[in-house]
């Protein structure tokens, strides 16, 4: 395998999929943005992500209700289904890349690492929050006509998880990931 | 059964473990980096993903038939399937809306479906290969953007609780449409795309670029 | 070229980053940060105190949903519901903004307003009910409270908030209840707060709150109606239909005003006290509250004659029917059926103030003059009828005289085309019954037959003497022939006396114009 500089790619042959690439500074980018995005996560869960009023009533929807709604009303799969989508995957990958990266800045590496390592890289196929995003605006534009519709704090910070965690994803390379892995363990 | 191109490192004994990338032989067993098991090619890919497809393909007809939600309100009760939904937002005048439900719910599971028998295909008859391979990375990502309509449920139903005589409640056919996007997924994931180039190099013809 | 190949057990070297300088890229997680605190530490600061209000009931209240609100002013949400530990009652923990704290006086005072299904203007799939909330009203003595008796009734509208209050009485509540509203000309102008039972009356006291801005319009002559649902009314104009706004037909409303062409009497206080009328037309029964009664008496049948109906002077309305009852005078020899009229002294003399003595002159002299009352067919459609005043030519000389208590205006007979016709088919049937198989015409037909034939005989005698063969005897003979052919005839066809030609049916009860 030839060593890359920075800045070049490595492509197979045949398939022409990439196979290598070493952008800059990819170690602490990944790990700042991975940082933001756990911010950004707790703070998405937290505050409001769209509310709607109508007279008195009042409707505040944090995001983690988008799933426990569905739950509420008789649909514990597809609640199950849709809180892996935009819950857990997204925790699981962040969390995950935190315990990865944050020792590997010091040149260390927990236990469990490879075992957390490739969890990590499935979840990244599940994590769905930009669809989520996508919902949401479609929801918008219905809902504003039916009542005074508000986006809250966490559809913001929503917006920024999607740009920091697609960021840090796209900042790390699978193998490039198992190579740094890759050594005594401490 | 398939043989292997001569110049694959699967020709060589070497299986690529496809999590970690590491390329070892066959005969160790397990990925000495990651610990999955090592195989030169996903077990029982075809049958594996002729299975989901199929299941993909029943579950889709009462996933647009069932109602995906359930408007109650002063003015009675609607129900919507997910077409339905889409035609209700084009009579109303959100083109781009009705567009994207449709797209998203009618057009992109179709295609992908038959993205993935295609595939099938050419794994025995490795025609047009690296086409299909593309084919194949671009269906893997576009296939989760179905569930757009499965999360605008989601959110009406979340957001839309201003009880006494107005409720959103989600239908039978939103876990149904859910299930058809998770079981796609997985189709593509058993796939192996190695497949095709294997039957390619089997072919008498050479590989098409 | 050649794939990658790698014997596992060559390990490889870690990359080493150059040097430990932090890349401007930390700064993304730091704006992270601090955005995360800054929201936080701004929810915090939005929080207010934390008060509970036990309610008897929390129907309408929901938890995390159902707001508190003073003067339509967001000040707090409601964020626990349980039952009060002696299960008497309900305990309502609400989460108060910063702003609303001061407003938590000792003598505050909260209640639940319960849902009234209102229309907001919406566009788009359908409308929303506003649901319940919770209304809070501070008081005046100091900030200090933190749990409250809630309110099962709201309370009247403070003393503070200037306008007029009044009362209402009614015999029956009709959608009428605390909340509905009171419009005048389509504007709300205030609202109902108080309702309570009178039981000695049998009736139902309403206290309303009228905002200053229409209490000049509240008169002591204004009348109050209950404007909710569609009310229709057949009367002696024909067929009236009126609907008060949608908003009044679910949430009730009551509507005021004066009645047309009235003038206004002075301005009321508070605590004056008015009828409720079931709908628009009762307001028109009595038109001022000094109009001047008068009684008739109807030999007549008064049959399409309601209350309400109008009383007229030429074409005028100068009143209205009020009641129809035998009581006011039960021991007529005649049996006349006597009518309790309120003609409106306002409407029949021009001045602009009205004054009792000035209109009962008139009305006197009138009688004098031969002013008579009678009724009159109002619509041919609906049968209805009025009390129709006007001179009557000829009349003979009456006065006004005095019955129990109420004065008379003198009748004269109805010309009732109604009766007439009923009378004349009445009539006609019975002279077709006369002209029937069994009826005495027959009868007399029959007589009349027999007297011939004894008239033939005894002429045949007479004749006898005349010759059988002379001319006279033939003609005789011919004439008495003739009638007696026809005598049959009407004998076996008793029509044809009336209609001329035989056979003809004749036709049921038309009358003949």
């Amino acid at each position: 395998m030839p060593e890359l500089r920075e800045g070049e790619k490595a492509i197979c042959p045949r398939c022409v999929s990439p196979l290598l690439s070493n952008p800059r500074n990819s170690l602490h980018r990944t790990a700042a943005l991975a940082f933001a995005s756990a911010i950004l996560f707790v703070v998405s869960n937290c505050f409001p992500f769209m509310t709607l009023e109508s007279g008195f009533r009042r409707s505040e929807m944090v995001l983690w209700q988008s799933a426990s709604g569905l739950a509420e009303q008789g649909y514990p799969y597809l609640a199950g289904a849709v809180s892996v989508f935009i819950l857990v995957a997204p925790a699981l990958l962040i969390g995950g890349l935190l315990y990865l990266l944050v020792p590997l800045l010091w040149s260390r590496r927990l236990p469990g690492a490879a075992f957390l390592c490739r969890w990590v890289l499935a979840a990244r196929r599940w994590n769905m929050m930009e669809i989520f995003l996508l919902g949401a605006l479609v929801s918008l534009l219905k809902l504003d006509k039916l009542a005074t519709l508000t986006l809250g704090a966490s559809f913001w910070s929503f917006i920024a998880l999607i740009i920091c965690l697609t960021a840090a994803l796209a900042s790390i390379h699978p193998r490039e990931l198992w190579a740094r892995l890759e050594m005594p363990k401490v | 059964m398939n043989a292997f191109a001569p110049e694959s490192a699967a020709a060589h004994g070497l299986a690529l473990c496809h999590v970690c990338y590491l390329a070892t032989p066959v005969s160790a067993g397990r990925c000495p980096r990651c610990g999955l098991r090592l195989h030169l090619r996903l077990r029982e890919s075809l049958q594996r993903t002729w299975a989901f497809t199929a299941a993909a393909v029943i579950l889709y007809f009462p996933a647009n038939l069932l109602p995906v939600v359930r408007v109650e309100s002063f003015a009675g009760d609607t129900s919507t399937t997910i077409i339905g939904g889409a035609i209700e937002f084009w009579q109303q005048g959100d083109y781009p809306v009705a567009l994207i439900i449709f797209g998203a719910s009618v057009v992109i599971p179709v295609v992908k479906i038959i993205a993935i028998v295609a595939l099938c295909l050419a794994s025995r008859t490795g025609r047009r290969a690296r086409t299909m391979t593309r084919i194949y990375r671009v269906t893997e990502f576009i296939g989760r953007w179905s569930m757009v309509d499965v999360f605008v449920v989601a959110i009406w139903v979340g957001v839309v609780q201003l009880g006494n005589t107005f409720s959103i409640h989600p239908g039978a056919g939103a876990i149904t449409f859910a299930a058809v996007v998770i079981l796609t997924m997985f189709a593509a994931m058993s796939f192996d795309p190695r497949l095709i180039w294997d039957a390619a190099a089997q072919a008498e013809d050479p590989p098409q670029l | 070229m050649t794939e990658e190949i790698s014997s596992s057990a060559a390990p490889l070297k870690p990359l080493v980053k150059a040097g430990r300088r932090l890349s401007p890229i930390w700064i993304i997680p730091l704006i992270a940060a601090f955005l995360g605190l800054w929201l936080g530490w701004e929810y915090n600061a939005k929080l207010g105190e934390t008060i509970t209000v036990s309610f008897e009931t929390a129907e309408g209240i929901t938890e995390n949903k159902t707001l508190v609100m003073c003067r339509s002013v967001k000040v707090g949400t409601v964020e626990k519901v349980q039952l009060a530990e002696d299960l008497k009652g309900v305990e309502v923990t609400m989460q108060m903004t910063r702003e609303a704290t001061r407003l938590l006086t000792d003598d505050a005072q909260i209640w639940v307003v319960r849902a009234r299904y209102g229309f907001s203007g919406i566009s788009g799939l359908s409308t929303l009910a506003s649901g319940s909330y919770i209304e809070l009203e501070p008081g005046l003595l100091p900030e200090s409270r933190r749990e409250f008796v809630g309110l099962e009734q709201p309370p009247e509208t403070p003393k503070g908030i200037l306008g007029l209050r009044i009362k209402f009485h009614t015999d029956e509540a009709r959608n009428i209840s605390p909340g509905s509203p009171i419009f005048y000309k389509g504007l709300n102008a205030g609202k109902i707060e108080t309702s309570t039972i009178l039981a000695e009356k049998g009736e139902i006291e309403f206290g309303a709150f009228i905002s200053l801005e229409f209490a000049p319009f509240v008169r002591e002559n204004t009348k109050f109606w209950n404007a909710s649902g569609i009310d229709v009314q057949i009367g002696a104009d024909g067929f009236e239909l009126h609907a008060g706004t949608l908003e009044s037909l679910l949430l009730g409303g009551i509507n005021f005003g004066l009645p047309e062409g009235i003038t206004a009497e002075p301005a009321v206080e508070d605590g004056a006290t008015f009828e409720l009328y079931d709908n628009l037309a009762d307001t028109k029964r009595f038109v001022m509250s000094n109009s001047l009664p008068y009684l008739l008496l109807f030999s007549g049948s008064v049959r399409g004659l309601k209350e309400g109906a109008p009383v007229e002077f030429r074409g005028v309305r100068i009143g209205t029917v009020n009641r129809i009852s035998f009581s006011y005078y039960p021991n007529d020899p005649a049996h006349r059926v006597p009518v309790l009229v309120q003609i409106d002294p306002g409407l029949i003399t021009s001045l602009l103030t009205e004054s009792t003595e000035l209109a009962e002159k008139f009305v006197k002299d009138a009688v004098q003059k031969g002013l008579r009352a009678s009724l009159k067919i109002g619509s041919y459609i609906t049968g209805q009828l009025y009390v129709d005043l006007d001179f009557q030519k000829d009349a003979p000389t009456e006065h006004v005289t005095e019955i129990a208590n109420y004065r008379v205006i003198p009748t004269r007979d109805s010309f009732n085309p109604v009766e007439l016709i009923e009378e004349t088919v009445k009539n006609f049937n019975k002279t077709l019954g006369d002209y029937g198989e069994d009826g005495p015409f027959r009868q007399q037909l029959l007589e009349t037959k027999r007297q011939l034939d004894d008239t033939m005989i005894s002429i045949r005698k007479t004749l006898g003497d005349y010759g059988e063969d002379g001319p006279v005897y033939q003609k005789l003979t011919e004439t008495l022939s003739s009638i007696r052919s026809l005598a049959s005839a009407i004998e076996r066809k008793p029509n044809s006396l009336i209609f001329g030609k035989p056979g003809v049916a004749p036709p049921k009860g038309t009358p003949q114009p």
